[in-house]
């Protein structure tokens, strides 16, 4: 079932494509083949690669037919699944906040609540790191190896 | 000047104290990176790559493959000490490993990584320095038809062989040379598939990719197992050196491993991981108790930590000599001297002779810091693995934050990383192969430009991808590369026949 899904996104992601590509306008400056032909022979391959696993799992199916594909590992549970977008979401939060608070302040706020997130108990150790690390890089990215980085709200 | 006397001038490059100090550098965030779960050597050198953008090439590079083979020293300490190989050529490690670690052995399966790797390194930098100029010299009258049918032979390779099927290893190698077409046409000035932001028509740089595939998909991943329960980490018992005995039994896998690995290394595809499990096979079916395999032989870990380890120098030889890397970690060193405005290739060998050998001779110095690095020191490492992972995760993710914004010192790269990481993680648990997707980004814009320079030249025949024997082989490679999964089933089917029709005659 999986893997039919995966061939459904294959051809969605290829018609994407291959729409964009026809879209490329054809002028004639340049070498004679022109911006689109490249982009449309990738959209050919990856058409052909969806073609490809849906034969494979034809014949898959075929050898060995009724038998349920051994699963490695049970899916996570929704507990799991929660905390898993929650750290994606966070890591958006940061990536919006980290031009306006700066840096260091960013940081701090992401590493204390993304590790609490993940264990609740250690939140000494936590604000340690939250307020050790952000810094220590900040002095050795920004000021000794004069990388930028957003300063933000801080006056250093 | 002869290569000899070219290799010894590479030393005169390699030993300076500044490059002195830029190996060590490299083959000591190598190692921490190799230790680290959350991050491999591709995702490393890529975070390391923007903050290097000001440094002298030669320096940059060295230090950036002393963190390629420094990573392999430290990704097999996680895999003997925790059973959770740091990175993917030490999947094998892990089997006797860490079960030599359980019978109180860490310290000899350790001591025996690292001494096999040193070994397995020095050899494979002779055969690097040997066989890099004769491979150059064939390259050097490649025209663009042949370098396209060269770079189709190596995507066909890398997506054959490094995924469970050649369809999802294809997909991701046209996912990457699709990611490779947006931004602006060189020849044309048009901007495609940008769809009207601004930010894309640079294009999408490859270091938002890397990390965001390897890094932050990683680190999902890693969050997932840690929900899932941890291993516990082993203590490192016993001295770190080898009894005479193990010692006895080590030399021969150290030195088989060291040929397969190199030569897979120089054969594009999954290099170092598949290199790793021939040479486990191999070693398991020369031994005299097989049966002993997975409860912790030496042998299992000194064969492959060998092979992973000269692998790494065997790949050095296609990026060097033709421009080509076969492997993700390469992928992202051929990036890094585009970077720096050098093409590695034929010609690199005459016009930056110091910057090639110096480079090699680096690989000889830091393989003795990594010896030194990885004996003494390895239990200071070990600490690494003793920080929880619900802090080292986060911390990777506000590295990972640093690395992709100084790129272009833009939150969007960021947004894209974010992105990428989350398709990483989608892919690594539907089994679509990454490593084809970054090849194919860092090859995709000189695979396009070398193949419509090719059509420029014969005014728009397709004649001219077949018109020398070069470009034949290269894409009759290519096609056998891709055919490989289904030659084998029917090989494999044929002989099932032969076997059942000859019992049937038995039994009539």
């Amino acid at each position: 079932m999986t893997d039919i899904l995966i061939v459904v996104a294959m051809a969605a992601c290829t018609a994407a494509y291959a729409a964009l590509a026809a879209a490329i306008p054809v002028l004639n400056i340049g070498d004679p083949l022109g911006p689109r032909a490249f982009p449309t022979l990738i959209a050919v391959g990856m058409g052909l690669s969806a073609l490809l696993l849906l034969g494979e799992i034809w014949r898959a199916r075929r050898r060995a037919a009724p038998s349920a594909p051994a699963q490695s590992q049970p899916p996570l549970g929704g507990r799991g699944i929660l905390t898993l977008g929650a750290v994606v979401a966070l890591f958006a939060l940061y990536i919006l906040v980290v031009e306006p608070l700066g840096f260091v302040l960013a940081s701090a706020v992401f590493l204390m609540v993304c590790c609490t997130l993940l264990n609740r108990r250690a939140w000494r150790v936590h604000a340690l790191v939250a307020v050790g690390l952000p810094l220590a890089l900040y002095g050795l990215l920004a000021k000794l190896l004069m990388v930028p980085l957003p300063a933000g709200l801080l006056p250093f | 000047m002869s290569t000899f006397d070219a290799i010894l001038q590479g030393f005169s490059v390699s030993l300076t104290p500044a490059n002195l100090w830029f190996t060590f550098l490299g083959c000591l965030l190598g190692t921490i990176v190799g230790v680290l779960p959350g991050l491999g050597p591709a995702a490393g050198i890529g975070l390391l790559l923007p903050i290097t953008f000001t440094m002298d090439p030669t320096s940059a590079l060295i230090m950036m493959a002393g963190m390629y083979y420094g990573a392999m020293y430290g990704g097999s300490t996680t895999s003997i000490l925790i059973n959770t190989p740091g990175e993917a050529g030490s999947v094998m490690t892990a089997l006797d490993g860490y079960q030599m670690a359980r019978n109180g052995r860490a310290g000899a399966a350790l001591a025996v990584a690292a001494i096999g790797s040193f070994i397995a390194g020095t050899i494979g930098i002779v055969a690097l320095s040997l066989l890099a100029v004769p491979l150059a010299e064939v390259a050097i009258d490649f025209g663009p038809a042949e370098y396209f049918c060269l770079m189709l032979f190596a995507m066909a390779a890398v997506s054959s062989l490094t995924g469970s099927s050649v369809a999802k290893g294809m997909f991701a190698t046209m996912l990457g040379l699709a990611v490779a077409t947006v931004g602006v046409d060189l020849q044309s000035g048009l901007a495609r598939f940008t769809l009207d932001v601004p930010q894309l028509e640079e294009g999408i740089d490859f270091l938002v990719v890397v990390v965001g595939l390897f890094a932050i998909g990683e680190v999902l991943s890693g969050i997932e197992q840690y929900l899932r329960g941890d291993t516990a980490v082993l203590r490192i018992q016993g001295r770190l050196w080898l009894t005479r005995e193990e010692w006895r039994r080590s030399v021969g896998p150290i030195l088989r491993g060291s040929m397969i690995g190199f030569f897979k290394g120089v054969l594009p595809g999954a290099g170092a991981t598949i290199s790793t499990i021939l040479s486990y096979v191999l070693e398991k079916r020369l031994s005299k108790h097989p049966e002993k395999f997975g409860t912790g032989m030496i042998e299992g870990v000194a064969g492959p930590e060998s092979a992973n380890n000269a692998s790494t120098c065997g790949v050095m030889v296609p990026l060097l000599a033709l421009g080509i890397p076969g492997s993700a970690t390469t992928a992202v060193l051929l990036g890094a001297f585009i970077m720096y405005g050098i093409q590695p290739g034929p010609l690199l060998f005459d016009t930056r002779p110091d910057l090639v050998w110096g480079l090699v001779d680096s690989m000889y110095v830091g393989n003795l810091m990594l010896l030194i690095l990885n004996l003494p020191l390895v239990g200071l490492f070990v600490r690494i693995l003793y920080i929880p992972k619900t802090i080292l995760l986060p911390m990777v993710l506000a590295i990972c934050l640093i690395g992709v914004y100084t790129i272009n010192n833009s939150t969007f790269d960021v947004w894209l990383a974010l992105g990428f990481g989350v398709l990483g993680y989608a892919f690594r648990k539907l089994d679509i192969p990454l490593a084809p997707i970054v090849l194919a980004v860092v090859l995709g814009g000189t695979m396009e430009q070398s193949f419509r320079r090719a059509l420029s030249i014969s005014d728009g025949s397709p004649a001219i991808f077949v018109s020398s024997g070069i470009a034949i082989t290269l894409l009759i490679a290519a096609l056998v590369m891709l055919c490989l999964p289904l030659i084998v089933a029917l090989v494999a089917r044929m002989r099932r026949r032969s076997r059942q029709a000859g019992g049937a005659s038995v039994a009539h």
